[in-house]
């Protein structure tokens, strides 16, 4: 008998072993791997995309609340634009939209809302809407929904959910904080693993005089003998301080670190929308310069004391002629305005079609205390509207009586030397009155103290390819004169030559200053309650729950 | 009959024998000698990569916190982030912000709002009759006319008055005044721990990574403040040692395997708010 052993099968023993070794580890590798990897790229990824995302919404909710500006329908704006009125509708004007998913492969979506933040949360009282925006960004978290995770951190677990809140099956937030106020938690199934950043923006009008100078094209500095600085006509000069110009809060204080109102004199910004900046022979500047696209440097501007920015950008609406307006009878030379002009909601309206006369001025109006029969000014609101030119031939003048607020929209140019410019108004407004806000029938003293604030002149932007000139000094010659005016004229060329003090500030298409002038912003322009220009984010929190 | 059973019982002979197991030895030698190898190569890896991930979730966690900050400090020996950042939550609501126009522009916190506040030059009392002042505000911020940037409560007297921790740069009656809680958020570095403390909650964020770069800069040009942070790590990869270097000089090996672990990030404050201009001109 032949006998054969054949003692084989250990070896698909063996094979199956080692398959199942190799496995093993390839599984072990696997794993390791799907999980860095999914934290390292899918997570993160997510985690950034989904701000990306609530940002994409701010940035939605924010060019929105920039069509406000210049027209007051708001609400048509927002619902015209496919907003819609939450229901119940809150008591604040609020509207909410969802931005189309966008992204790569659509994975990235938003929901914005916008409201308007409550009058008295803002200090002091404003006419303008200072807006919130709260935008939910979301973005898909791609893979299982399974995680591999720790939320704990030591040198044997990994942290990994410990910054990043991911919503597998439901979402956390809804389920925890409701609304966001606690109002209706809920739970809510995600349809896919998803990850949502939350930020809350607020929009603060930008005023039309927040700097000295801003310039749409062109700058060209006046004379090393001159300056440009701030001061803030709220303040009173110190004890010694000089000199101070007549019914005039401002000093010279901005080379002296150690004066109470040195920070004040350090503002004397200017701001060029364009390349073109030219400080002809280095006046100093007491404030910050910005240019968009230009080459200033401190090395070459040695007078520019504040900070430098050569990218910035920012919009000057054009002025146009008002309309719907209901004016008072007849163009007189000398305005003496009716009762209803106490109120800054109820000014007198003037019109001049053609120039203005040479010789004109506003009176205010008064009020005499019934018991102390003392007789004072009260705060007076014109406004008027040249469709030609102020000044011109002759030795025009424009004057204000202390207590008037004139409003001056023209269509021309402006030709009045700086010292037939009269504004008798007084820095920090003594004496004079104004209707108590809390009670129409009472008086209280005025809070404008800004005398710059007194006088504004609004150039009407001019037609395509003609040009508008504002000339404080026609015909030349120097003079001491001070001028306490604002001008917003973003189509006019403004000159300001010889030696005059202009107090306030200029928004202007080009500047040119020469000799001796010297220009003073006063901060407490920025109190002068107008339309908005533009609106900026002043604030930028993220909910992080 | 001769038997048909046939056995094959030739075995091997010595020196089959040894040259097999010399063989099987040099084979088994080497094979132990690469999984010991790739064991360790990959737990270099997976430490490697772990380590990584913690290095974004740091620069990640700064990134958000520093965006929402509107103070951000660096100390000088770049081991620690102070962040100070406003108190958009509170008792679980989102608070409403009280928006208040400075002749510095309008800036947004989330307080209170007192009007009727009287401070006097170079004194550091402030007094409200409507403050409602509560031991709670000791440690928020304070703005207003005539206070200095990044004054807090320092403390509250009564429910009128409170000290601040600067002077008043100004004597007025009607001082309108935000009363702001904050959040103050602090990253060090502990051993070789980097640690998140927000109010005094400590969160240890980081477990292996044991150097923190940061450096808050104030850059004139572009007008806006940002926060550089810079993270390494010491990698566990086994690499020649050095040759001997001075003492008190760092092992420049080991500071190429530092280095070549570092993350860099930039993150920009979009609260800054710029400080009342230092006495030194700039030009």
């Amino acid at each position: 008998m032949n006998i054969q052993k054949l003692e084989r099968g250990s070896v698909l023993l063996c094979a199956l072993l080692t398959i199942l070794v190799i496995s093993l580890v390839g599984a072990n590798v696997l794993v390791n791997s799907t999980t860095r990897y999914n934290v390292t790229s899918k997570q993160v990824k997510g985690w950034k995309e989904a701000l990306i995302a609530a940002e994409a919404g701010g940035d939605t909710g924010y060019a929105e609340c920039r069509k406000t500006i210049g027209d007051p329908n708001v609400s048509t704006i927002f619902t015209n634009d496919g907003w819609a009125v939450p229901s119940p509708a809150p008591a604040n004007l609020t509207w909410t939209k969802s931005v189309p998913a966008f992204g790569q492969d659509a994975t990235l979506s938003a929901t914005v809302t916008v409201d308007v933040l409550p009058a008295n949360n803002i200090n002091p009282p404003s006419t303008n809407n200072y807006y919130r925006i709260r935008a939910t960004g979301t973005a898909k978290v791609m893979g299982l929904r399974r995680t591999g995770m720790d939320d704990r951190m030591s040198l044997t677990t990994r942290g990994d959910s410990l910054l990043r809140k991911i919503d597998f099956s439901y979402d956390h937030f809804k389920a925890t904080y409701g609304d966001g106020d606690g109002n209706s938690p809920q739970v809510s199934p995600v349809p896919y693993p998803q990850i949502s950043r939350r930020i809350e923006l607020i929009a603060t009008p930008v005023d039309p005089f927040e700097g000295a100078l801003k310039c749409v094209s062109s700058f060209s500095g006046p004379g090393p003998a001159s300056v440009i600085d701030s001061y803030d006509s709220h303040n009173t000069p110190p004890p010694g301080a000089s000199p101070v110009p007549a019914n005039s809060n401002y000093y010279f204080a901005a080379n002296n670190p150690n004066d109470p109102h040195y920070a004040d004199s350090r503002n004397g910004n200017v701001a060029v929308n364009a390349p073109n900046f030219a400080d002809l022979q280095s006046a100093p500047i007491y404030g910050n310069v910005g240019t968009n696209g230009g080459n200033v440097t401190h090395s070459a501007y040695p007078a520019i004391y504040g900070t430098i920015d050569n990218s910035i950008s920012f919009t000057v609406p054009p002025i146009t002629q008002p309309t719907g307006i209901t004016y008072q009878a007849g163009s007189p030379n000398t305005i003496t305005p009716s009762a209803t002009a106490k109120s800054a909601a109820t000014p007198d309206w003037y019109l001049y079609s053609g120039d203005l006369p040479n010789n004109f001025g506003i009176n205010a109006l008064s009020y005499t205390d019934p018991v102390t029969h003392v007789t004072k000014p009260v705060e007076t609101y014109v406004n008027v509207v040249v469709t030609g030119n102020i000044g011109g031939n002759g030795n025009p003048s424009v004057t204000i009586a202390n207590g008037v607020t004139a409003k001056i929209y023209f269509a021309g140019n402006y030709s009045v030397k700086a010292s037939n410019t009269n504004n008798n108004n007084v820095d920090g407004a003594p004496g004079v009155l104004m209707v108590d806000p809390n009670n129409a029938a009472n008086y209280v003293q005025s809070d404008n103290t800004s005398r710059a604030s007194h006088m504004q002149f609004y150039g009407i932007n001019p037609p395509a390819g003609q040009t508008q000139t504002i000339d404080t000094n026609p015909g030349g010659g120097a003079s001491n004169a001070k001028l306490w005016a604002v001008f917003y004229a973003p189509g006019a060329d403004f000159t300001m030559n010889g030696n005059p003090d202009l107090f306030g500030a200029v928004v202007c298409r080009t500047f040119y200053g020469n000799g001796n002038t010297g220009f003073h912003y006063d901060k407490a322009l920025k109190w002068l309650s107008g339309p908005p220009v533009d609106y900026r984010i002043a604030s930028y929190v993220e909910d992080i729950r | 009959m001769k038997s048909g059973l046939q056995t094959n019982n030739s075995g091997f002979t010595l020196g089959e024998l040894l040259i097999a197991v010399g063989i099987g030895s040099i084979m088994m030698g080497a094979l132990m000698t690469s999984a010991v190898g790739l064991r360790k190569s990959f737990s270099a890896v997976d430490d490697f990569f772990s380590t990584h991930v913690q290095q974004i979730r740091i620069i990640d966690y700064l990134g958000r916190d520093v965006k929402r900050s509107t103070v951000v400090t660096t100390s000088t020996d770049k081991q620690t982030v102070n962040c100070t950042m406003p108190n958009f939550i509170q008792g679980g609501i989102r608070k409403t912000p009280i928006v208040l126009v400075t002749s510095n522009g309008p800036r947004v916190d989330y307080g209170r709002l007192i009007e009727d506040g009287v401070i006097t030059a170079g004194s550091a009392t402030l007094t409200s009759a409507t403050g409602n002042f509560t031991a709670a505000d000791v440690g928020s911020l304070i703005a207003g006319a005539g206070i200095k940037d990044g004054v807090t409560v320092a403390a509250c007297t009564s429910s009128t008055t409170i000290t601040m921790s600067d002077t008043a740069t100004a004597t007025a009656t009607n001082v309108s005044a935000t009363i702001s809680p904050t959040t103050s958020v602090v990253y060090s570095v502990s051993n070789q721990s980097i640690v998140r403390t927000e109010n005094g909650t400590v969160t240890t964020i980081a477990s292996a990574t044991d150097q923190l770069v940061p450096n808050t800069l104030n850059v004139a040009l572009a007008n806006t403040e940002y926060a550089d942070t810079n993270v390494t790590f010491l990698p566990t990869f086994t690499f020649p040692r050095a040759s001997p270097s001075p003492s008190g000089t760092p092992d420049p090996v080991t500071q190429m395997k530092r280095d070549g672990t570092a993350i860099f990030a930039r993150s920009y404050l979009r609260n800054q708010r710029r400080p009342t201009p230092t006495p030194a001109p700039t030009p």
